[in-house]
């Protein structure tokens, strides 16, 4: 019995089903699978078994006899490789704080022999299965599910040269990748990520080696300042020497006396030289600066004279095109003339004219209507006149009555004063007149002291006439009663009777008697009822 | 402190003191303090020799306090508005006599009484001053009343007397639609742009409110408020207030020494205290003060420390005012009153002329209020006058 070690057609391959030629024969063959492989055994189109590192034996006279009494049987081996291999694939996911970072992933895998039937859905139709097709079945699941999910959740300065955070994301990259493996029949051994530099670790990177190249501009100019610094002291340090060496080589007082006065003319000259010199480049300059004004107030003249040219020639073109134009309308107006038209003019004066006459007709019946309007207005009015004027008219007649009715009682009044004395008429006329009321006030005053007696009586008179509580037909009385009294004594006086009249109350008399208090001892007017001292009573 | 059976009596006494014709009559002699026709004492004015007034019931001078308050224009107004009501208050004194206005007030609808800044103070006799009291927007038609009070002054010399007057105006508030306006416009289609001129008169029809509305001013009477005096402290002191009719009774003094009881009915509405003699004794004081020595004999030089006219005494303001007319100053409850001052006396107030001790002669005041008014008064000398200590 022959043994044949199954292997794999190319090195690229991972998987291959073994060719159908290699299974049938006239002799059963044995078939060997080496260590690192395993041999998926399908017949009929079900998986029989996975045979790691085992051998088998496989057709044959008797197969071929059974299979033709028994009926078809169909065996087909699948040999997958289940060494490790490594897969490398370049990556881009954007960080957190959206830079874009890169890198490369190698991963190590292998087959999983515990599962064939997926190691079978791995294999393409034509029966082979390569490492670039595990790498594209892989790719979209990296970039999606891995590196995206686990990149996006951290920013990108936190991932520059944070080792512990960098072995995390590995971590989490690993156990994506066996997550997605795992379903695929592949067992994840090692991955590691390879971090590209980020935009940022870049611009980092060109700013360190800028300040680096900086820096070492820095220093190359400190060297050569201090090699300039050097050169001064060594020139200063070779000029004194000279000086020294010149003063050395004097000999005498009188040649040290004549090189200070050879240098001190030369000193002179110079000076003086650049005098002139700045004295000569002034007048260049004040040349220069005559030489362009004038230049250009030549200039100026010129384009002023040329203007006016221009302009005297332009009047001269307008004017002939003015003539032109007025001997045309000249032209228009006898042809308009001829023609028999209206100017324009005409027709103006002719609006005008219609206008005015319109303006008229209308002024005139405006005119007409206002005047009809007024006199109905004024026709109102004087209907609301004479209604007044008969309300009035009554008030008027009552004002009048009630204006008869006082007069005729005041010339009562005045006929019962008729006979009164001047004062007495006074008396009255005080209960009307506040002023009068006051004069007499004064003249009970001042004849207070001489007549005390008689002004007494025109006192009580005067008060009585002024106060406005008493009731007039009170007043009125008293008031008759008061002018009859005095009436009487004047009619007495001028009688020469040396007694009172008859009707005459004593306690009108004048009487000089007083009475003594008996409360106070105050002297008391004897017709006085009440002490003007205390109140007392002294007599009812 | 006076007696219920004293002090009913007093107040009795008070009560016909209205002076009548008569009385001013008597009050001319300027001698007399009673009426000698029907005994009513005889409250003269404080500036009685200008005015010769005497005091009403309520302390007013009728002939210096004549105020006249008229509303110069309609009362009518509209829901929704407020209204001016154009006012002119006029001094109808009829002697020269000024009044100062100290106060005015407007009062609506019951609420509190709101002060009123008028910008005038002093009012001649004779002369109107007008000013517009504003009213608060009128939200309901109907009658609408509007209060006014005026606070005015008299003032005599250092004394000053003011009373509250006050008065009410009712303003008929109407719905409105009073004033209808009339227009009519005549044009024509042939006055188009035409220049001829469109007759258009306006009217005003006021029928209604020239029916309705006053002619001329209507005079406001102003009533004395006697209670707004005491709510805003114009007269009396603590809700107290001394009416002019008080009568003042004299205790402890030697007959001759002291006015008999009764009002203050000197010309001037004053008393003199001082070392002059009376005028009972032919001298020009009313309160006669002398010191006596501890065995009741004169102590002249005691006596010489005391002015002649030392105090006057006088009821002004609805208070008892001690005017300290000497230079020499006085004793007040205990405190010392430079000359010129004025100083109310309350009751229970002691004052003394003296300038060292008041022991060898005080003088004691008390009253008894009934209903916030004071009507007697008692003036007491401590020690009493004749009697050896």
């Amino acid at each position: 019995m022959a043994i044949k070690t199954l292997s794999l057609s190319s090195p690229a391959l991972l998987a291959e089903y073994v060719h159908q030629s290699d299974l049938t024969g006239f002799f059963e063959q044995r078939l060997v699978a080496p260590p690192d492989h395993v041999a998926i055994l399908v017949r009929n189109g079900e998986l029989v078994d996975a045979y790691k590192g085992a051998n088998f034996s496989i057709g044959g006279l008797f197969a071929g006899l059974r299979s033709k009494l028994t009926g078809s049987m169909h065996v087909r081996v699948l040999l997958a490789d289940l060494k490790p291999f490594s897969l490398q694939s370049a990556f881009r996911a954007i960080t957190k704080d959206k830079v874009e970072v890169a890198g490369v992933v190698t991963f190590e895998l292998q087959l999983d022999p515990e599962k064939p039937l997926n190691i079978m859905g791995l294999v393409s139709p034509i029966g082979q299965l390569t490492r670039e097709e595990i790498l594209e079945r892989f790719r979209p699941h990296l970039s999606d599910r891995v590196f995206e999910a686990v990149i996006g959740r951290v920013k990108a300065e936190e991932l520059r040269g944070n080792t512990g955070l960098q072995d995390k994301l590995q971590g989490d990259v690993m156990r994506e990748i066996e997550r997605v493996a795992g379903d695929l029949g592949l067992i994840v051994r090692s991955v590691s990520v390879e971090w590209a530099l980020s935009d940022a670790e870049r611009d980092a990177l060109k700013a360190a080696e800028l300040d680096r190249q900086e820096e070492m501009l820095d220093g190359d100019l400190d060297r050569l300042r201090r090699r300039l610094e050097r050169a001064a002291e060594a020139t200063t340090v070779e000029v004194r020497t000279n000086v020294d060496l010149s003063k050395l080589k004097l000999e005498s007082d009188d040649e040290v006396a004549r090189l200070a006065l050879t240098k001190e003319i030369e000193f002179i000259d110079t000076r003086e030289a650049a005098q002139r010199r700045q004295e000569l480049e002034a007048l260049e300059h004040e040349i220069e600066t005559l030489t362009k004004e004038r230049l250009g107030r030549f200039e100026n003249e010129q384009a002023e004279a040329g203007q006016r040219i221009d302009l005297a020639r332009y009047g001269r073109a307008l004017a002939r095109v003015e003539l032109e134009i007025d001997g045309m309308k000249q032209a228009h107006l006898a042809e308009m003339a001829k023609l028999g038209a209206f100017t324009e003019s005409e027709i103006e004066e002719r609006r005008r004219m219609l206008e005015l006459d319109i303006s008229e007709r209308a002024s005139r019946q405006s005119r007409a209507h206002i005047e009809e309007l007024a006199r109905i207005e004024r026709e109102g009015e004087r209907h609301s006149v004479e209604l007044e004027e008969t309300s009035k008219e009554g008030d008027t007649r009552r004002e009048i009555a009630k204006t008869r009715a006082e007069a005729d009682s005041r010339l009562a009044m005045m006929k019962a004063a008729a006979g009164m004395t001047p004062e007495q008429i006074l008396a009255i006329n005080a209960g009307f007149s506040p002023a009068v009321a006051e004069v007499l006030a004064e003249q009970a005053r001042a004849g207070a002291s001489g007549r005390e007696e008689t002004m007494a009586v025109m006192r009580e008179m005067v008060q009585q006439a002024s106060e406005a509580r008493v009731s007039s037909e009170e007043q009125a009385r008293e008031m008759f009663r008061m002018g009859m009294d005095g009436a009487a004594r004047v009619a007495h006086g001028a009688g020469g009777k040396g007694q009172e009249p008859a009707g005459i109350s004593a306690s009108s008399a004048p009487t000089a008697a007083t009475v003594e208090c008996p409360t106070c001892g105050r002297e008391n007017s004897a017709k006085a009822k009440f002490c003007v001292g205390c109140g007392g009573r002294l007599r009812v | 402190m006076y007696g219920r059976a004293k002090l009913s009596e007093l107040t009795q006494r008070s009560e016909n003191m209205m002076p009548r014709p008569c009385c001013h009559r008597a009050a001319l002699s300027l001698d007399a303090g009673f009426c000698d026709e029907c005994g009513t004492p005889l409250l003269r004015c404080a500036a009685y020799e200008e005015c010769g007034g005497l005091v009403d019931e309520g302390g007013v001078c009728p002939v210096c306090v004549a105020p006249r308050l008229e509303l110069t224009a309609q009362r009518e107004a509209q829901v929704g508005g407020s209204m001016a009501l154009p006012l002119l208050l006029e001094n109808r004194a009829r002697v020269g006599r000024p009044l100062f206005v100290r106060g005015a007030w407007t009062r609506e609808g019951g609420n509190d009484w709101q002060p009123m800044e008028l910008s005038f103070d002093r009012l001649d006799a004779g002369a109107g001053v007008p000013f517009t009291v504003r009213t608060e927007p009128l939200q309901r038609s109907g009658t609408h009343a509007v209060e006014i009070a005026l606070a005015l002054a008299t003032r005599w010399r250092w004394r000053e007397e003011v009373f509250a007057f006050a008065t009410g105006v009712e303003i008929a508030v109407e719905a409105g639609g009073e004033v209808s306006v009339t227009q009519n416009i005549t044009y024509d289609a042939s006055a188009a742009q035409t220049g001829a001129t469109i007759y258009a008169p306006l009217r005003l029809d006021a029928r209604k409110r020239e029916q309705t509305s006053p002619r001329g001013g209507t005079e406001l009477l102003l009533a004395r408020a006697d209670r707004l005096e005491r709510t805003l402290g114009l007269r009396g002191s603590q809700g107290t207030v001394i009416q002019r009719e008080a009568r003042l009774s004299w205790r402890g003094f030697a007959r001759g020494h002291a006015p008999a009881e009764g009002p203050i009915t000197t010309s001037d509405g004053s008393l003199v205290l001082g070392r002059s003699r009376t005028k009972m004794l032919g001298g020009s004081g009313d309160v006669r003060l002398l010191v006596q020595g501890a065995d009741g004999e004169l102590d002249e030089d005691a006596s010489r420390s005391i002015s002649r006219r030392h105090f006057s005494l006088s009821i002004t303001g609805g208070r008892l005012l001690l005017h300290i007319e000497s230079d020499l100053g006085a004793w007040i409850d205990g405190r010392h009153e430079p000359g010129g001052s004025i100083v109310e006396l309350r009751d229970g107030s002691r004052f003394s002329p003296l300038p060292r001790s008041q022991a060898p002669l005080s003088l004691e005041v008390s009253w008894a209020a009934q209903y916030g008014s004071v009507e007697a008064i008692q003036l007491t000398r401590v020690p009493r006058e004749g009697t050896s200590r």
